[in-house]
């Protein structure tokens, strides 16, 4: 009686767990196998966000690996407000007094780029990513604006009004 | 790449417990010696950036190898054919295990998940603090973002199979230890000392939140696999008057530190349990709670110094939970400073005592707390109810399965050497939990919800205690396996 008791008990909890599984997956975050991408397939199932945008935070990312980074300010060079958390993989900001207004046809010459866009609820508008080109001399990314359009570029790629930065 | 550091971890973690228990065990070493490794690591980056060394994979790795190289110099002894065999052969299973945790890649993240990976990322990247980090670093816990630092200096994304290795580690240790605390408490059954651990082990993997928790990339399985190593090694040093097994116990306990924000708190009970073990010298035992518990009151000074008033959790917050353990500590050391404290007959009862009195305080918390909150109080309390009571959110067999056979417990079993020290830790552990709970009014039913998930970092404690409860026989076993 003092082992078969327990014996029985555990094993009919086992059974029983076992049973409702398929019930009880429905209720947690899929376990699915990803084969090696789990963390690239999250990062590009947020491509909005309030607060932050990790498919934002991946490209710059992949596409900035060190580079210098250049903003106006650091409240729009956080990656999370919230959190005041910078981006990885490229430096952390230099703060820098500068003019990052673009002009329209400024920013339209700036899309004409090969670019990556996300969604950011916090600077009010989208991020876009310019994807830097494969021999980029200057490693260094310039933050810009136009309207609610938020801008990662190369400098290569910038206005040359930036080029004294 | 990720072998690699698997084979490294498993290697730091050999490399220290074989200074001890070689002699004792050579098994347990080896189920235990990837998780104690990836402690030993972490301890080490934990004393490089408390230090501001800048760092590079090179320093903590240094540190660690220069540490258990020194260790096996001056008390190891030199290792035997036998010995070498073994670690090949526990290698290549963590490997195997590793390999196919990868494989199958189940990894869970979610957005917070991220900031722990990112965290570390950065960490590493910039060789320490930066301003960036003091936020994520008192928002969250740390444990796996300096495992992660790893992965960046090794050029992998993220480790997959550090979870899944703990988590194995736990099941195999469950039985392993499960089946020799059962003959040294005189049970010759073989059917029974294999199968109740074996069956336990089964009911903690067939559990959902347990079973998908070793692949959520949290603390849970690693954190769950500490607390039961804890409480076991200080009963096996209690009851096998053997205070060498206090090494895992005390591995154990030092890494739980920066695995939850609120460890401080959820590892008290712990830390008290264990200081009450009577049969356990008093001397060793101020000697291995007392720098532990300050260093938990020491690394929430650290915390609060690096990120003063920022992240998630509020100053006040983190000095309420790390001053705990802290003032602990400091209690547990002064004993020290006096032979005639430290050997008076009213002193050792007021040891004895101190689980007693944690649970009394706790309770009293609570019932105090629920009676001038009560809304707060009884909505959290009744959110465990929904959480616990709703089968299909995975965790009701187990606890039912629990209550069950510790209800019945009183009139079918003894009383067994060490009991306590696993009654207090669960009790007192259960106890926080609820004091926490009460305390936070957005409390859900949910499987999401902290304080629920928490719940799965005793199971294995609380599984261990029920098989060795009912399996272990009347008439103590002299002889030691």
């Amino acid at each position: 009686m003092r082992v078969l008791l327990p014996a029985i008990i555990l094993l009919g909890a086992v059974v029983a767990n076992v049973w409702t599984w398929p019930e009880i997956r429905q209720n947690y975050h899929p376990l699915k196998p990803h084969y090696g991408s789990a963390l690239s397939d999250f990062n590009l199932s947020f491509k909005k966000g309030t607060d932050r945008s990790w498919y934002a935070y991946a490209h710059i990312k992949k596409y900035y690996p060190g580079w210098r980074f250049l903003s106006f300010s650091q409240e729009v060079a956080w990656a999370s407000k919230m959190y005041d958390f910078n981006y990885g993989g490229i430096q952390k900001p230099h703060i820098l007094n500068y003019d990052p207004e673009l002009t329209a046809t400024e920013a339209d010459n700036l899309l004409t780029n090969s670019h990556v866009t996300a969604d950011l609820g916090r600077l009010g508008g989208k991020v876009i990513i310019i994807k830097p080109g494969l021999n980029a001399a200057d490693k260094t990314v310039v933050l810009l604006r136009h309207k609610s359009l938020h801008f990662f570029a190369p400098k290569a790629v910038v206005p040359d009004r930036y080029s004294g930065l | 790449m990720e072998f690699i550091a698997v084979i490294i971890a498993f290697m730091l973690g050999w490399g220290c417990l074989r200074v001890f228990l070689i002699q004792s065990d050579v098994h347990t070493i080896g189920m235990f010696a990837f998780p104690a490794g990836m402690t030993i690591w972490v301890l080490s980056v934990i004393v490089t950036l408390i230090l501001h060394i800048p760092y590079s994979p090179w320093v903590p790795l240094s540190l660690c190898m220069v540490g258990i190289g020194i260790l096996n110099r001056w008390v190891g002894q030199r290792p035997r054919r036998l010995e070498i065999l073994h670690l090949v052969l526990w290698c290549g299973v963590m490997v195997l295990i590793s390999a196919i945790a990868q494989h199958y890649d189940l990894t869970v993240l979610t957005t917070d998940t991220l900031f722990i990976l990112s965290m570390g990322e950065q960490f590493a990247q910039h060789g320490g603090f930066h301003d960036g980090l003091k936020a994520v670093f008192a928002s969250f816990s740390s444990y796996l973002a300096f495992v992660q630092m790893a992965a960046y200096s090794l050029n992998v994304e993220y480790f997959k199979s550090v979870l899944p290795l703990s988590a194995s580690s736990t099941v195999l240790l469950m039985v392993w230890l499960g089946r020799r605390l059962l003959l040294h408490f005189g049970q010759n059954n073989l059917v029974v000392v294999w199968g109740l651990p074996i069956l336990g082990a089964a009911v903690l993997v067939s559990s959902y939140p347990y079973f998908w928790g070793a692949f959520y990339m949290k603390t849970a399985p690693v954190y769950g696999l500490m607390i039961f190593v804890a409480c076991v090694g200080a009963v096996l040093a209690s009851v096998e008057r053997e205070p060498r097994w206090l090494v895992i116990t005390s591995l154990a306990l030092l890494a739980t530190i920066s695995m939850r924000l609120e460890a401080g708190l959820t590892s008290l009970p712990i830390l008290v349990a264990i200081f009450s073990i009577a049969t356990i010298d008093i001397n060793v035992r101020i000697r291995l709670i007392g720098p532990i518990s300050l260093a938990f009151g020491g690394w929430y000074a650290f915390i609060i110094i690096m990120t003063f008033a920022r992240g998630m959790f509020g100053v006040y917050e983190l000095f309420a939970i790390g001053v705990l353990p802290g003032i602990f500590g400091v209690a547990v050391c002064t004993l020290v400073l006096s032979e005639r404290m430290r050997t008076s007959l009213s002193m050792n009862r007021a040891v004895m005592l101190l689980p007693w009195l944690m649970v009394v305080c706790l309770s009293g918390f609570i019932v105090a707390y629920g009676l001038t909150h009560q809304e707060t109080a009884f909505k959290s309390l009744a959110q465990y109810g929904c959480y616990l009571g709703n089968p299909s959110l995975g965790a009701t067999f187990f606890w039912a399965a629990a209550v069950a056979l510790v209800l019945s417990a009183p009139f079918l079993t003894d009383r067994f050497p060490g009991e306590t020290t696993f009654v207090f830790s669960i009790v007192g552990f259960l106890l926080v939990l609820a004091a926490i709970g009460v305390l936070t009014p957005w409390k859900h039913c949910g499987t999401h919800d902290s304080t629920n998930r928490i719940l799965a970092h005793i199971m294995p404690t609380v599984i261990f205690y029920i098989v060795i409860k009912y399996g272990c026989s009347r008439k103590p076993n002299k002889i030691l396996i």
